[in-house]
Formats: structure tokens, sequence, C-alpha cells
């Protein structure tokens, strides 16, 4: 028998990531030595050159076929920026500040727009041709902090730390190349659909970014290893103290003239407790007000949906901090500020819980002639009241956490305490209550977790 | 509503059930366990009742001054670098809580992992998460010296912790079938996570990732209290000044940057849950009807029109973007 | 007393669901439905308790209008009009009782009905709609705990708690097996006979259809194609109604008509 078969088309195999990184960092490496012998002019001209050309090549390494017009295009494009990036600066910068970032981002404009056109021209949608212009000028824009934090770059105002000024072809390259494997790595990815490769370009940028903004460097990282010598500082944890010997179990409270005592810890328990009943209370109605399933109109959504976003945006020491200041220190500053934030998180999880609740019930009960409240409350409310109270558990146990720190800016609670002994430079005293902490919202919040997991 | 016959009425009601006690008393034991742990509280706090009658008064004069942000060059110029700060600090403490949750999640799920190694790793994990990222600046602050990488490290170890967490539950959820299918071709254990788990578990992980970037924004806004990076001791040396304005600027502009990372990691989030990408603003721009465009348009003018007349004002007047 | 007079529902986006019907139901009469999926069948239904706003003509019940109602009248309808759902609609996750008492919310008060404080003799009534459906053993079990003819039973319950005058029910079997099929429309007849409640009922099935209706309305694609007594229904008229002759998909049991 004769297989008589149709002939079956293969899929071309689709582009692989890596096929495109290769032909870059080959032209990369090369400009790198280039650049470190001195060869480079200043003029751009060259350097653009080899820039679309390694783009062109990494085209061609992909399968994608690219027209005279459209390759090009690229390489008029990229060539126009690297000119316009080294006319406009042809030494170090003063500084890397906002403004020259923009600027040098703009440079970019022409190549950005070529790969968005051909782009277009490839078939990609028009939102993804936008994309892969924005992706261009984001890495453009991001180009001089990188080459800061690379140190491939080091602006004239830093010279005072004693290094050499580091600018060079070469190393200008090295920029010019890191916009051109974004830029064109999100002009394939538009045109062959990989979204990912424009994803993992900006995560790395954005953390080689940030982590020269926070300061971690490895050299510092070894220093810091030297000073875990200072750990014995902490050591060993004065428990005898934090448990029975010291006297802040019994410190005055914060109440300006009252002359009662609290005893922190049992404080912080407090304020935790209030703070989500309340908050948990009050932020029942406001649920339902903020999910479109059940709120009554349109305005009073919108309302609420905002009120709750903006208060969730607010951290809990702010709240605290804003408190201690309009009331003075003490609970009671803490308790509002951790009913604020209770109340934020608990409208934010029951709210969406309302939304995916079954609107059928709501209907039926909507067809016996109810009223709006009455309806949601015997339809919804018995739908979300098992996610209620599991979250009202969550809540506390987030609670009791954020109020051991609220005494650190004066809002009552144990924190005080340890504000207190690390004035004193007395670490040990805060390591004993840090742990004593410690075991306490371990326990607490096992339980709950055990309470929650029966609920739902 | 007419009835049914007599002898039959008393028949049914003879079959009713009796009402469930126990559901009662239940609610009022529940009322009771809120309630009564609540009053305890409230009695605790030592607050007069005029002092509460007072409280809206006080807050409400303390917010709306915050509510006038002092939007001038200097100020914005003074607070927005250490809401960047804030971001930066926010975005590595996530980097490192993913790098090093990530293979601890493998571990720390009972499902792929032995019981005499899940265990303890999932109780140091616990540990880790039960301590508050101040707490744990505070304790590094003599090991690394005051500043932002302090609060970048204690994010990131808490991060560890929570990451960990979440990514091992994940890790518990899956489905055992292709594990095993992964196993009969002969994977060994890391073919088994590379090519059966991992697959199935990076969208929840990576939603995480980003989730606790959006917590760790907020957390790391409050590190500066202890002077462990960030805006917060910005906010408190303004609000020490009592210059409220000025605090207005500090929370105005933390305000902004959390909700822009908000709406842009739930967005992101959704489209790595559901897997297929939502039309973008761009999308739905090109979607919209025309008057709809042209309305986009005239927003999208306005708002950069307003942007460079701002950075315009903030460089002449002092000079902002001269560092 | 339900008169539609040249209804007409067009929805957003352009889709007219009903096309100038007029037809009047009178008070105690039990009306069944028919129609392909999609003919218009549930806009009827919820034309008449506002559910659907209608676009061109009117629909007074008992006189009043519903087209234009305020909110208020809308809920003073809708409080004596039952309406039973396919899909049950009940709320799974509390008892059978807290449902049908969902069938008093227009009767108590605000507070009463957000407290769940119903009075006694709203509980009364709550069990006697129970017992009417044969289900009162089950008053205090959860709703999702019960099988798919009982829940349907618990929604006619709900519906007979408002104590109404017109019961509205949209494909109440279509989610039922054949046997609790008969038992469910078996109930609503008896509910009909014994209380004397208008019933409209929408159906797929013929074979259920020409059991236990009296008077049928035929839709299609929108227009009314027959109203008349179900006796006189000739294949020529499932003709009508179906575009084509009756094939055993549109029988319950299947069996030939
Ligand atoms: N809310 C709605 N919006 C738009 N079209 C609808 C809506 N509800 C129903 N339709 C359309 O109206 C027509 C009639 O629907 P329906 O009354 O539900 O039919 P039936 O109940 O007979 O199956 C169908 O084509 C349906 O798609
Ligand atoms: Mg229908």
């Amino acid at each position: 028998m004769i297989d008589e078969a149709a002939p079956q088309i293969r899929p071309s195999p689709p582009i692989r990531v890596r096929t495109l990184f290769l032909p870059l960092i080959v032209s990369t490496a090369g400009l790198v030595v280039g650049g470190s012998v001195g060869t480079l002019g200043p003029s751009g001209l060259f350097w653009g050159a080899i820039a679309s050309a390694g783009m062109l090549i990494a085209f061609r390494l992909a399968s994608i076929a690219v027209t005279p017009l459209e390759g090009g295009l690229l390489s008029a494009g990229v060539v126009a920026s690297t000119v316009l990036s080294t006319l406009a600066m042809p030494n170090a910068p003063e500084s890397v500040d906002v403004l020259r970032t923009v600027t040098f981002a703009l440079y970019w404009l022409p190549a950005a727009g070529a790969a968005a056109f051909v782009a277009l021209r490839r078939g990609a949608a028009r939102s993804a041709s936008f994309n892969v212009a924005v992706a261009w000028l984001g890495a453009a824009a991001l180009a001089l902090p990188a080459g800061v934090s690379f140190g491939v770059i080091e602006p004239i105002e830093s010279l005072f730390r004693g290094r050499e000024p580091v600018f060079g072809g070469g190393h200008y390259a090295i920029v010019g190349l890191a916009i051109g494997l974004i830029g064109a790595g999100a002009l394939l990815a538009a045109i062959a659909r990989i979204p990912s490769l424009i994803a993992g370009a900006v995560v790395l940028f954005m953390t080689l970014y940030a982590g020269s903004q926070v300061g971690f460097s490895v050299p510092e990282l070894i220093k810091d290893f030297g000073n875990i010598t200072k750990v014995p500082n902490f050591l060993p944890p004065d428990f005898k103290w934090a448990i029975g010997g010291g006297d802040w179990w019994w410190v005055p409270s914060w109440e300006f003239g009252s002359a009662t005592r609290a005893n922190p810890l049992v404080e912080t328990i407090r304020i935790a407790v209030l703070a989500t009943v309340l908050g948990c209370a009050v932020s029942l109605p406001l649920s339902f007000l903020a999910s479109t399933l059940t709120a009554p109109n349109r305005p009073s959504y919108m309302v609420d949906k905002g009120f709750i976003n903006l208060i969730r945006t607010v951290p809990d020491l702010f709240w605290a901090m804003i408190f201690v200041t309009s009331l003075g220190s003490g609970a009671f500053a803490g308790t509002l500020a951790l009913f604020f934030f209770s109340l934020a998180i608990m409208s934010k999880l029951l709210s969406e819980t309302v939304d995916s609740a079954d609107p059928r019930p709501l209907e039926a009960a909507k067809a016996t002639g109810s009223k709006h409240f009455p309806a949601v409350r015997s339809a919804v409310l018995p739908q979300v009241l098992p996610n209620y109270v599991a979250y009202s558990l969550y809540v506390f146990e987030i609670n009791i956490r954020a109020s051991v720190v609220l005494g650190l800016v004066g809002a009552g609670g144990i924190g005080q305490v340890i504000e207190t002994q690390r004035g004193f430079f007395r670490f040990d005293r805060v390591l004993a209550v840090v742990i004593l902490i410690f075991v306490l919202v371990f326990v607490i919040e096992q339980v709950s977790i055990a309470l929650r997991r029966r609920l739902v | 509503m007419t009835g049914p016959p007599r002898s039959r009425e008393q028949l049914e009601t003879a079959m009713r059930p009796t009402r469930p006690r126990g559901q009662l008393l239940f609610r009022w034991a529940i009322a009771a366990a809120v309630l009564l742990p609540a009053l305890w509280s409230a009695s605790g706090l030592n607050v007069s009742l005029d002092r509460i009658l007072g409280a809206p008064a006080d807050i409400w004069r303390i917010v709306i001054r915050l509510a006038q942000p002092d939007l001038s060059a200097g100020a914005v110029q003074r607070a927005l670098p250490k809401v960047m700060e804030s971001f930066f600090i926010a975005w590595i403490g996530t980097m490192i809580g993913a790098f090093f949750s990530f293979p601890l999640a493998f571990l720390a799920a009972k499902n792929v992992s032995r019981g005499a190694v899940n265990n303890p790793i999932r109780q140091l994990l616990n540990a880790i998460r039960a301590v508050p990222e101040l707490l744990v600046a505070m304790v590094l602050i003599p090991v690394t010296g005051l500043g932002a990488w302090t609060g970048t490290l204690a994010l990131g170890i808490h991060s560890i912790g929570t990451l960990g967490k979440l990514s091992s539950e994940v890790i518990e959820g899956i489905d055992g079938g292709p594990i095993e299918a992964v196993a009969a071709v002969g994977g060994g254990p890391v073919a088994r996570m590379r090519f059966a788990v991992v697959p199935q578990v990076m969208p929840n992980i990576l939603a995480y990732w980003l989730y606790r970037f959006e917590i760790n924004i907020r957390a790391s806004a409050v590190l500066g209290v202890i002077g462990a990076g960030g805006v917060g001791a910005e906010l408190i040396a303004q609000l020490r000044f009592r210059d409220f304005s000025r605090a207005g600027t500090v929370l105005f502009l933390t305000i902004i940057a959390v909700l822009s990372v908000d709406t842009i990691s739930a967005r992101v989030r959704r489209r790595i849950i559901s897997g297929h990408r939502e039309p973008g603003p761009v999308a739905a721009y090109l979607a919209g009807p025309w008057w709809k465009r042209a309305l986009m348009l005239v927003g999208v003018a306005v708002g950069v029109a307003l942007v460079v007349f701002l950075a315009i004002q903030l460089q002449t007047e002092v000079g902002l973007f001269d560092a | 007393m339900i008169e539609f007079d040249g209804v007409e529902v067009t929805y957003r986006g352009g889709l007219k669901a009903l096309k100038g019907v007029t037809l009047t139901i009178p008070d105690g009469e039990l009306v069944v439905i028919v129609g392909l999926s999609g003919a218009g069948k549930s806009t009827l239904l919820r034309a008449i308790n506002g559910f659907v706003p209608i676009t061109a003509g009117s629909v007074r019940v008992d006189g009043v209008e519903v087209r234009g109602a305020s909110a208020s009248t809308l809920r003073e309808l809708r409080s004596h009009i039952g309406m039973i759902f396919q899909t049950f609609n009940l709320v799974n996750r509390t008892s059978v009782i807290n449902n049908v008492l969902m069938g008093r919310l227009s009767k108590v008060g605000w507070f009463r009905a957000m407290l769940g404080a119903w009075p006694a003799a709203d509980r009364e009534l709550a069990l006697k709609a129970l017992e009417r459906v044969e289900i009162v053993e089950k008053a205090y079990v959860r709703a999702s705990d019960l099988s798919g003819g009982q829940q349907q039973r618990v929604g006619i319950a709900r519906a007979l708690a408002q104590e109404p005058t017109v019961l509205l029910a949209d494909e109440p079997v279509a989610s039922l097996d054949p046997v609790t099929s008969h038992h469910v429309m078996r109930d609503l007849r008896r509910i009909n006979r014994d209380l004397g409640i208008t019933t409209i009922i929408n159906l797929h099935f013929l074979d259920l259809a020409r059991a236990y209706g009296k008077r049928l309305i035929g839709l299609r694609a929108g227009e009314l194609v027959y109203d008349g007594d179900i006796g006189d229904v000739a294949e020529a008229t499932f003709r009508d109604i179906y575009g084509r002759s009756v094939t055993p998909d549109d029988l319950l049991e299947g069996a030939e008509l």
C-alpha cells in the first residue's frame, strides 16, 4: 500500500531568543576591543554602522528576511541616532541627571521610529509597534544611568572620588549597543511575538539601575561581612530583663496627665484587636459599595472604590505618623492608624470576593420586589461570609505584626520599648524583646492559620 | 392564599423540624468572642471620651493641611529622590526575595521534596515571615550601617519568607501527572522540576513576585523611620518640623508612586495569570470611536504639555535637572 | 390580568428579541410558552416584571403600566409576581428557610430585613410555603445539600412566600431529570389550581407542555406564531413554532408525540 498522504507543510521553527543575542554579543565584544584600543572615532558614524550591521545579522540568523528598504531604514535610523548622540554629547557628561537622560532618549527617536515602522510593515499589531518604539526609547533613557552603574561612564562630577574620567568610543558603544539590543529585541519580539524578551530586558536594566541606587556593590558586601563581628552586641539576648526583671513591663503610659500604667506588650495586642474589629466592621458596608455587583449606583461605586484605593496606598506607619502628629503619641493614634490600615486591606479583599459572588441569587431577591440593600444582605452576604471571617483573621495577623512597630513612631505598644533600648544601645535587650514578639506573632499566626483553613 | 384542608395542615405541622438551637447559641458565642476582646482592648487604651469626640476635628485640621501639598520645585526636588529610593529598595528587595525563595520553595513543597527536608525549610520560612521588616532592619543596622542597602536587605529577607511560603503552596497545588510523565521518560529530579513543575507554577509565582513588589513599595516607604533608607525619614522630618505642606508633598508623591506601581503591576499580573494580553490603552485608543480617540488624544496632549511645562518651570526656577 | 400590546424589545446592540407581541392573560390561567432557544421566551417573561425594559408598546399587569414605571412602582409590582428560575438561583451557603424568607423581603421593614430578624408570621408563611411543595422537613438544611429537584421546589416555595398573584417560571425543569421534571410540573399545576395564581411557564419540551398546559403560546424569532388551546395544537402548529418537524430532541422522554 502506498502512502498517499497529502504533502504536509512543516511550520518553520519559532524564533529563538538566543539566535538574536549571539550576533549582538559578538559585535559588542568587537566594539569593546576596538574601543579600548582607541580606534573608534567619536563621530558616531562608525559606531552606528557596526550596531546596525549587528542588528541585520541578527535578523538574518533569526530567519526574518528584511527587504532592502526595511534594512536601509533601520540602518539609517540607528546611524542617525548614534550620530545625534555623539554630536550632542562628545565628551563625558557633567552629570547624569533626568534631563540628560531624557534628551539622550530623544536622540534615539529616529531608530525607534524606523523600528516601529518596520514592525508595522511586517504585520505586527499597531499597539505592538508602538511598544517597540517605547521599548527603544526606554532603553535609550536607561542607557546613561546604566552606563554609570556599570562603570562604563564616569560623569565628571564624580571625579572627586579620585577616579579617572571614563569615556571613550568603546564605552559609548557598549551603551549604544545595549540600546540596540533592547530595541532590536523589541522589534523582533513584535514581529515574532516574543513578549518575554522585552520583559526580560526591561527587568534586567531596572535591576541593574536600582541596584546601583540602593548601594549594592560587591566590595561593600564583603566589607559588611567583616562587620559580622558586631553581632555579638546582640548576644546573649537579655531574656531575664525582657520577661520579668526589667521595668519595661510597667513603663508609664504615654497618656499625658494620666497616672495609669500600661503594659506595652498587652497594649500592642489591644491595639491590634480593637483596630481589627473596628476596621473589619466598617469595611463590611464599604466593600459592598465597592463592587459593581452590589453597588446601588455608579457614583457611589466610584466614590467608594476611589476612597478605598486611596487609603490603600498609604503605608501603615505613615498613618501612625499622621495620627501621632494630630492626636499626640500613644495607643489611640496607633489604633486609628491600624484601623485605616485594616479598612484598606479588608475592603480590597472583600470587594473582590463580592465581585466574584454568584449574581443569580441577587436577581432572584430583586425579583421579589426587595429593596436593594436587603436583597444584597440576604442574597450576597451569606455567599461571602466565610471569606469575610477568614479575611478578618488574616487582617488580625497582619495587625499584630504591624502593631509591634507602631511604637517606633510613638504610636504605642511594644515598639516604644524597642526604640528606647535601642537608644541606650542595649541591643541584647532589643534582641530579647524581638524574640519575644516573634514567639507571640508566630503563635497567634499559627492559631489563626489553623482556624482559617477550617473556614474556607 | 387559601389554606389546604385542616387535617392535612395539622399532619404537616407535626412533621416540621424544630429550629436548631445550636446555631443561635453559636451566633451568640461568636458575637461574644468578637465583642468581649474588643471591649477589653478599648478599656485599656485610656482614652477619655472628649478626646475621642475631639479626634475628628484634630485629625481634620492636619489632614486638610496635608491635602495641600507644596508642589513647588524645591519641595518636589527634595522629596522625589527619596520616593525613587523607596522604589529602588522595593525592587531590589523583591529581587532578592524572588532569587532566594525560588529554590527554597521547591525544597519546602511537600509534594516534591522529602519530609526531612521540607519540614525544617518550611519552619525556617515561617520564622522569617514572622519578623516584621522593620525589626529585621533594626538588627541589621549595626552590621550594614544606616542607609538604603540595610532596608533593601531587610525587605529581601522578609520577602524570602513570604514568597517562599506562597510559592511552595503553589507548587503543592500542581497536577502530579506531568511529574510522573517526565520520570517515565527517565528524567532525574532536576529534569522533573524543570520540565514538569516549573512550567505549571511559573505564572502564579511570577504573579506573587509582582504582588510582593506592590507590598514592598509600601514597606520600603516606612523603612526610613529607623534610618534604613527611603521616604519615611523625610516624612518624619517634615512632620517634626510641623511643615505640613512639605509633609503633604512627601505623601502626595508616595501615593502617586504606589498607585502607579499598583496599577501597572495588577495589569501585568492579570495578563500573566490569564496567559493572554488584554487590550492596552493604545489598543483601546485605536479601537475606540472617533470621539473617544479625539478625547484621549487631547488628554495625552494636555498631560504631555503639563509635564513639559512643569519641567521647564522646575529647570528655570531651581535647575532641578542640574544635579 | 396581564396585557401585552404591540410589545417590542430591542437589546443594546440592536437585536430585536420581541417583535410586536400582543396578548392577554386573564387571572388564574396557566399558560405555557414554547419556542426554540433564542426565540424570546425569557425576554417575554422578564418584560412582565420589568427585568427587561421594553422599547415599544405597553405591558400592563393588573392595570399597572410596567414600561417606564418608577423604581418603587416596579418593586411594588414585583412583590406580587413570583419568579422561578432554570438554575434555581438559591443562596447555597444558607439554610432553606432563609432562602424562602427572601420572598418576604418586600414585606418586612428595612432594618428587620438587614438584621435577618424575621417576624414569626413571616416564618410561619415560609414554612407553609415549604409544606405546599412538600419539603418542609429540609427547612434548616443548607440549600447546597439538596438535590436539583428539591432545590427547585425551594425556589417555588420562595416565590410562594411572596403570596403572589402571578408566577413566572423560566424553564423551571430544564436542569432536572425527567422524573423530577414531572414532579415539579405537577407542583406548579397544583399551585395554579389550588391558589388560583396566574402561572406562566416557559418550556422547551413539547410533551411537558402538552401534559400540563392548557393554553399554549408559541414564539419564533420574537414573533407570536401561536396562541390558543393546547388541545387544538397540530403537527403543523409545531412546524410553525420550530420551523421544522418535531424530533425526539424536542421531547422530554424522547417518545413520539
Ligand atoms: N441581555 C441581553 N442582551 C442582548 N441580547 C440578549 C440579551 N438577552 C437575550 N438576548 C438575545 O435575545 C434573544 C432572545 O433571548 P431569550 O429571550 O433569552 O430567548 P429564549 O429564552 O427563548 O431562549 C436571543 O437571541 C438572545 O441572544
Ligand atoms: Mg431562556
